[in-house]
């Protein structure tokens, strides 16, 4: 379109004085930001004003610390650590330790403190991230590996790695130590102590003195139950146990609370007398030498209700105390009397407790019923040794140390796997028994990393959509550990 | 038009920019197990850097105040780095917070950060193509700020016309004419321009459609004009034509510096909002 104007005179066209033609557009644009500045500065004074923070936080606390959330004061006790950190100090956080230790005891140097070099990370924040939106816990892989993955290097020149170095992520962590061959006496230092290599079959075996049978107690079709047992059902006898029968995790849903056996086994396995010494209940477990005080003791109560017996009794004048054995009237004197029935007790005792460890002596039920089949007797699971220093007992029960805990630098929450069974992950090495077939108490009924890589593939925090958590802190723990405290885990002593 | 050949160095020099940010951020994304923070190194870094590219950006409109200030470059460069390096702030932006959204203060700041950002796009592709828009649908085009005066010139011109070649340009009392020899054709052209014309002149904020009535309007008075008034009545669509392309301006003006009402007032809450983002992270 060609420009025609009318007036084509600028001094006709416009009005030279330009101040009575403001740009309108101009002017409330102008009006407009002033209003954004003011609506900007009351939006970011409010929380100023009112004491809660909240609005400044950049994401969302760890559900513990949301109880002083509005008071950031309360744990950001250093300022300006940005801009350090923008110039590149290391440790710049505006978090101090002290402000962490207000409240938790854990300290950075509490995890093999007599071990590493550098004495572990230099503050709490280098390792916990607040403001993630998840716990605090949840430490990054990299945090662990900053020291993993060279242990030779992290520790102190005078120690050696009870561990294997170079551990960099789940994809790249050894075999579990039960489960991979001995390699070396620094890593299987503490394994040791519960169990024992075997050389030929090139498998760690369990060294707890005491024989227990997986398959018979787990037959699909049941074990023989006594008729006292809580769950005797008339001629119903068997009971079909299962795993959790016996193993049932802690109060915490981690670690298996240990086998006891008033708890465990006694329902079946009690330490009853047949005949009249049945009358007083079962012996106490746990103490040779009180059971056997318990048995001399319910022997002479015995010989109470039935003084007759001691008439059979031959008498060994030698052990009597006077010369004159019998009255002038012919009969016993009280002293031969009481002398013949001591000597019953002991003989009898003597009888017994030599025979406490066999399984044909003590045992549960009555002679002829089919639950005869349970065995007891300490010498049925126990290891039982002769020991000739000990009196007149002339044996000594092995004590079984059972581990608490067989993999005590791990965590574990049976709870959070209740999904799967128990057989799925407990069997003795990659084609041995598991544990329904197992037979023999030395099989190491453990899970090996394999079962584990089922659904824990990937690695680090950003796990792949269905797997399962694989970072370090799933599984470890970082304070609180040295070599004493887990020997202390796998001994039961603590937990 | 706002991008041209020019801006090819610009364009360039914002492309190998963000290359190397993007190439640092997955470098950094891959090494942290959380991806870049906010307040790690990497996260500061782009955060300074997106802040002074937004600085940057929000100084231009200062620029344009201070046209004497030639040694800060000219008006023509600050442009070309307001388009540019407020582009490439997006990126940066994005980089430095991780593509999360932050806390409340991080998403408002974000939102508003995100307005701007697409405002200034849509207000970059009006810029760029309106004014050949403009150019070629008003030729005629006036001072934007003297369109009123314009106008009036326009309805002066019509008046001077019309009373030149009718005599007056009062008002006439209406008579319907009895028979032909009393119809006075001057008189009809008067009072249609006084009805239909003059008051369409002058500046109002109406839409710019009803002037192709009213030239519709013309053209029949036209033919009932005797030949002598029809080159007034040709004339008279003339300057029509002209308010209309005077109306149009202001349409697309309004299209033009509209986007504007937005821009700004929002640019000017984002760098209060960045500004306390800023001070609260330093001080926390």
């Amino acid at each position: 379109m060609t420009d025609a104007r009318q007036i084509p005179a600028i001094a006709e066209r416009y009005d030279l004085d330009w101040r009575r033609y403001p740009n309108r557009w101009r002017r409330w644009r102008g009006r407009a930001g002033w209003c954004a500045a003011l609506a900007g500065l009351l939006f970011v004074s409010y929380p100023l004003v009112t004491g809660d923070h909240r609005p400044f936080m950049a994401r969302p606390l760890s559900a513990p610390h949301r109880l002083f959330e509005a008071d950031c004061r309360r744990c950001h006790d250093r300022h300006g650590q940005p801009l350090l950190r923008l110039a590149g100090v290391a440790g710049a956080h505006s978090v101090s330790d002290q402000a962490c230790q207000a409240c938790h005891e854990q300290r950075c140097d509490d995890h093999h403190p007599q071990m590493l070099a550098h004495g572990g990370p230099a503050s709490c924040m280098e390792c916990h991230q607040e403001h993630r939106g998840r716990s605090v816990r949840e430490v990054a892989d990299t945090a662990c590996v900053a020291c993993h993955a060279d242990l030779v290097l992290a520790c102190r020149s005078d120690q050696t790695p009870h561990v294997r170095s170079q551990v960099v992520s789940w994809q790249k962590h050894p075999e579990f130590a039960g489960k991979r061959p001995k390699d070396s006496a620094a890593t299987a230092g503490l394994l040791d102590e519960l169990a024992q290599y075997d050389e030929r079959r090139q498998r760690w075996r369990d060294r707890t003195a005491l024989r227990f049978n997986h398959r018979v107690h787990l037959d699909p079709d049941g074990i023989p139950i006594p008729p006292d047992h809580p769950d005797y059902q008339g001629n119903h006898h068997l009971k079909r146990l299962e795993c959790q029968d016996c193993h049932q995790p802690m109060v915490d849903g981690r670690a298996m609370q240990p086998i006891r056996f008033e708890q465990h086994c006694q329902p079946c396995h009690r330490l009853e007398f047949r005949f009249a010494l049945a009358e007083d209940g079962p012996l106490p477990h746990g103490d040779i030498q009180l059971a056997l005080g318990v048995l001399r003791d319910r022997l002479m109560r015995y010989l109470q209700r039935h003084p007759q017996e001691v008439d059979s009794e031959a008498v060994d004048r030698s052990v009597l105390p006077g010369p004159q054995p019998l009255t002038p009237t012919g009969e016993e004197t009280p002293e031969l009397r009481q002398a013949r029935a001591w000597q019953w007790v002991e003989r009898r005792w003597q009888e017994l407790s030599g025979a406490v460890v066999s399984p044909s002596v003590l045992y549960a039920g009555e002679p002829g019923a089919e639950h005869r089949q349970l065995k007891t007797g300490c010498g049925y699971c126990h290891e039982v040794m002769p020991q000739q220093d000990r009196g007149s007992i002339g044996w000594q029960v092995t004590e079984p140390r059972m581990p608490a805990r067989w993999m005590p630098m791990a965590r574990f929450s049976h709870q959070s796997h209740q999904f799967v069974r128990c057989v799925d992950c407990h069997y003795d090495g990659q084609e041995g028994p598991g544990a329904t077939e197992s037979e023999d108490t030395a099989d190491l009924l453990l899970p090996s990393r394999e079962v584990c890589l089922r659904c824990h593939v990937s690695s680090g925090s950003r796990a792949s959509s269905g797997s399962a958590p694989t970072r370090c802190v799933d599984c470890h723990q970082y304070h609180g550990r040295s070599y004493e405290r887990i020997k202390q885990l796998a001994s039961g002593n603590t937990y | 038009m706002l991008v041209d050949r020019s801006h090819f160095g610009w364009g360039l020099a914002t492309l190998v920019a963000l290359g190397i940010a993007s190439v640092i951020y997955g470098v950094a994304a891959y090494r942290s197990p959380d991806g870049v923070l906010g307040g790690s190194p990497v996260g500061l870094t782009f955060g300074l850097l997106g802040s002074a590219l937004m600085l940057y950006a929000g100084a231009f409109s200062w620029k344009k105040r201070l046209p004497r200030w030639t040694w800060l470059g000219s008006a023509r460069t600050w442009m070309a780095g307001h388009i540019w390096l407020g582009l490439l702030s997006g990126p940066l932006i994005l980089f430095h917070c991780g593509f999360r959204w932050g806390g409340m203060l991080e998403q408002a700041t974000l939102a508003v950060f995100f307005v701007v950002y697409i405002s200034g796009i849509v207000g970059l592709a009006l810029q760029q193509f309106l004014p050949r828009v403009l150019s070629n649908v008003v030729p005629a085009q006036a001072i934007y700020e003297q369109i009123p005066a314009a106008c009036e010139a326009l309805c002066k011109k019509a008046d001077a016309l019309v009373a030149a070649r009718c005599g007056t340009l009062a008002v006439p009392e209406w008579h319907e004419p009895k028979d032909a020899a009393s119809y006075q054709p001057e008189r009809a052209l008067v009072e249609f321009y006084l009805h239909e014309v003059r008051g369409r002149l002058r500046w109002s904020d109406r839409g710019a459609g009803h002037y192709g009535q009213l030239r519709l309007k013309l053209l029949e008075v036209k033919h009932a004009m005797p030949d002598d008034l029809q080159p007034v009545v040709d004339q008279l669509l003339d300057i029509v034509s002209e308010r209309q392309q005077l109306q149009w301006q202001s349409t697309i003006h309004g299209w033009l510096h509209g986007w504007l009402l937005l821009h700004v007032p929002v640019s000017v809450l984002l760098l209060v909002l960045a500004a306390a983002h800023a001070v609260a992270s330093v001080w926390y």
